[in-house]
């Protein structure tokens, strides 16, 4: 193999890769779109994927010493695989949501993202546990076969497999975000919770799904990984979670292109970078990039800098956080200009009194330290009035974010203020 | 108080560096019947330069101790016999991807692979080193001296590898034939090579009690340990007897090769050759390298 060989196969290896990553880090940026939470359990459901696909397996007598199979055998196979491994983790996800999750939901500050550093704890060590400590093989289903591109550089038909099918559930899933209802609905989500509560869309639900969709994809993921490497053990949640986390990062959180553009670059580095400066240096290159990234650009390669912060706010300290990431609604294509009003500093403070006397709010303005001002809609000043019927059915004790209404006696002047956030309500 | 253990490797237990944690009146106490981890590497290094005339290598650790050190002693013997390392490389036991550093490897065309450590990692580099490369002469140490390895990685995939232990290999040896059926009889299983090295190591306790108590000498704790340090005896596994450290003198280690899933003896050490072709693959490692 000739030098330029070398650095086309570690292309190809690099690519591979960069879709495992971006697989994993769509389902971070889904969730983080929505509710702008990092949800580190994401690792771990990734992990438990690949011991589930190992599980029904062995259910179709699929085992380690089975040869690989070939034609409709294949595809039938793959297929049963890939939708019964897909469905369990994204329940698995919808359960870590429900139980876990929703309870501290409305809590402010850190409580939820340390629930899921937990949630991912567990998940290790019930598969440590039930499989023990070795590593265990996957079943090697796809055949050997590998073609020579370029020189004496191959592709294999499994990364071929990867590329294809990782592809596909990608454009799957943009037309889902992009041209369903349900993506409209969550793009609704994203872009501002208690707006689409009042147009009647049920934010749980959605919350919902969003989980079950991204540990879905975690899923897919989990399942080349165990095709592609051969293995599986209790470990490997952590270090690829991590990199695709860091994939979400760079490409933008919350922006769907931007995570399989931050996936496939990861992926790449990773490969180039143990080809030209070692190995044992991956992870140093890629936490170099990402602050690199993070310093000149903190939205993030696909991110859109979001309006600054108004200056009485970083008055109070809570300076250095005037960009925001995009939302999923940038990736829906919704024009910039459409909403570009943060919310104004007199509503703002207006808000923040109110809140403080509702002892909904920290001292510190922790809530505005978590949720930067995000691009608001234009419509939604339009809402004022006809909004009326649907917020009387927020406030209403039988919707079901009633243990969020108001304590009696401290409703709104208006009715609208109780319908904004409270501590993070719109999660 | 001497102690002799018939299994225990790691070299730091009898590295005058720990002198003051291990041996506090400044005399070895602790012995051994086998050699240590130090010379695991460079017998490796001999045998692939000798046996199987292996010009240039690769070399990988995966980053623990043993398996950093022992990569060491593999480089340094490597490099003294003229043998071109073309690389060192570190994996992270952790990491799932060895494709990488494969590649790499493959570019830089060895004719063999070391490998220093232990299972977690070499799991998956067998697995994945057998599709990028497998016509690669692969080697480890007693790291990868793991039944369930074929189990972990795939048949396919460990075979060929060769991996070394520090003891000779008795228990197949056809001089050891009669204790090995008697030790049958008595025990009701089969005896390990460490099994012999046990036996051998009370018979050290036993000769040098002997020796101390016709010398006229009253069998104190003190002079037991210097009986033990004067040990000179021929015993199954070969002569017997300890450098000023504890250490064994017969530094023999056997070699091992995976056959169709299970370890086949290459060399069995202590000068005796199994199924290996050429002799002149002598066990005796010539350096006197010491891990830190």
């Amino acid at each position: 193999m000739t030098g330029l060989d070398v650095v086309i196969q570690q292309v190809v290896n690099g690519l591979a890769l960069g879709m495992m990553y971006a697989l994993l880090a769509l389902g971070f940026t889904m969730v983080y779109g929505i509710i702008e939470l990092i949800n580190f359990s994401h690792f771990s459901v990734f992990m438990t994927g690949t011991f589930v696909g190992l599980f029904v397996l062995n259910l179709m007598g699929v085992t380690a010493v089975s040869r690989s199979l070939s034609g409709v055998a294949l595809v039938g196979t793959l297929l049963l695989l890939f939708l019964a491994t897909m469905t369990a983790t994204g329940l698995l996800g919808v359960v870590i949501e429900r139980l876990c999750l929703r309870p501290v939901r409305h809590i402010s500050g850190t409580a939820p993202m340390i629930t899921t550093i937990g949630v991912a704890f567990i998940l290790i060590n019930v598969m440590l546990l039930t499989w023990g400590p070795q590593t265990q093989r996957f079943p090697q289903l796809l055949p050997n076969w590998r073609w020579q591109v370029l020189g004496t550089a191959e592709i294999t038909f499994k990364q071929l497999v990867l590329f294809v099918v990782g592809l596909l559930l990608m454009l799957l899933l943009s037309h889902l975000v992009k041209r369903t209802t349900l993506g409209k609905t969550m793009r609704a989500t994203a872009q501002d919770a208690d707006a689409a509560r009042m147009m009647g869309i049920d934010v749980d639900r959605v919350v919902m799904l969003t989980f079950f969709l991204g540990s879905a994809l975690a899923g897919a993921g989990s399942l080349f990984f165990g095709l592609y490497y051969g293995f599986t053990a209790y470990y490997i949640g952590y270090t690829i979670g991590l990199r695709a986390f860091t994939s979400a990062v760079l490409g933008g959180i919350g922006s769907i292109p931007g995570a399989v553009l931050g996936g496939l670059f990861i992926g790449l580095t990773q490969s180039l970078g143990g080809q030209l400066l070692g190995v044992k240096w991956t992870d140093v290159i890629i936490f170099s990039i990402l602050i690199t990234v993070m310093v000149l650009r903190p939205s993030g390669l696909l991110g859109v800098r979001a309006p600054r912060r108004p200056e009485h706010e970083s008055a109070r300290g809570t300076a250095g956080h005037a960009t925001r990431a995009p939302s999923l609604a940038s990736v829906a294509r919704v024009p910039a200009a459409a909403h570009p009003h943060p919310r104004a500093p007199r509503d703002r403070a207006r808000l923040s009194v109110l809140q403080r006397q509702r002892g909904q709010r920290g001292r510190g303005g922790q809530r505005l330290h978590l949720r930067a001002p995000c691009p608001r809609p234009q419509h939604r000043g339009g809402l004022r009035g006809p909004a009326r019927p649907g917020l009387r059915r927020v406030l209403s004790p039988s919707a079901p974010t009633a243990t969020e209404s108001p304590p009696p006696g401290s409703s709104s002047p208006d009715g609208r203020v109780s319908g904004f956030p409270s501590s993070g309500r719109g999660r | 108080m001497a102690t002799i253990t018939p299994s225990s490797t790691n070299p730091d237990i009898t590295d005058p560096k720990f002198q003051s944690q291990y041996r506090a009146k400044g005399k070895a106490v602790y012995f051994r019947t086998v050699t240590t981890d130090a010379y695991q590497g460079p017998n490796m290094a001999n045998y692939l330069f000798h046996a199987q005339k292996v010009k240039s290598v690769y070399i990988l650790d995966d980053g623990g101790a043993f398996g950093v050190g022992i990569a060491d002693s593999f480089q340094k013997r490597a490099g003294e016999l003229g043998v071109k390392i073309l690389g060192r490389d570190r994996l992270d036991p952790k990491e799932a991807d060895y494709k990488t550093i494969l590649t790499k490897i493959k570019g830089v065309n060895p004719d063999g692979l070391y490998y220093g450590g232990v299972m977690q990692a070499a799991a998956k580099l067998a697995t994945q080193a057998y599709e990028v490369m497998p016509k690669v002469i692969k080697a480890g140490s007693d790291g990868v001296y793991d039944l369930s390895w074929p189990k972990q990685s795939g048949k396919e995939s460990v075979e060929g590898w060769f991996c070394s232990q520090a003891s000779p290999e008795l228990v197949t040896s056809p001089k050891v034939e009669a204790w090995v059926t008697k030790f049958k009889t008595e025990m009701k299983r089969d005896p390990t090579n460490y099994a012999i090295t046990s036996y051998n190591a009370v018979l050290v306790i036993a000769d040098a009690i002997g020796r101390t108590a016709s010398a006229n000498k009253p069998v104190t704790r003190s002079n037991l340990r210097d009986a033990i340090q004067a040990t000179k005896m021929t015993s199954i596994q070969g002569p017997i007897a300890f450098d000023g450290n504890g250490d064994i003198l017969t530094r023999t280690v056997s070699i091992y090769q995976w056959r169709d899933g299970e370890i086949k003896v290459r060399q069995r050490g202590a000068g005796e050759v199994g199924e290996d072709p050429d002799p002149r693959a002598g066990a005796r490692a010539p350096v006197r390298g010491r891990l830190g």
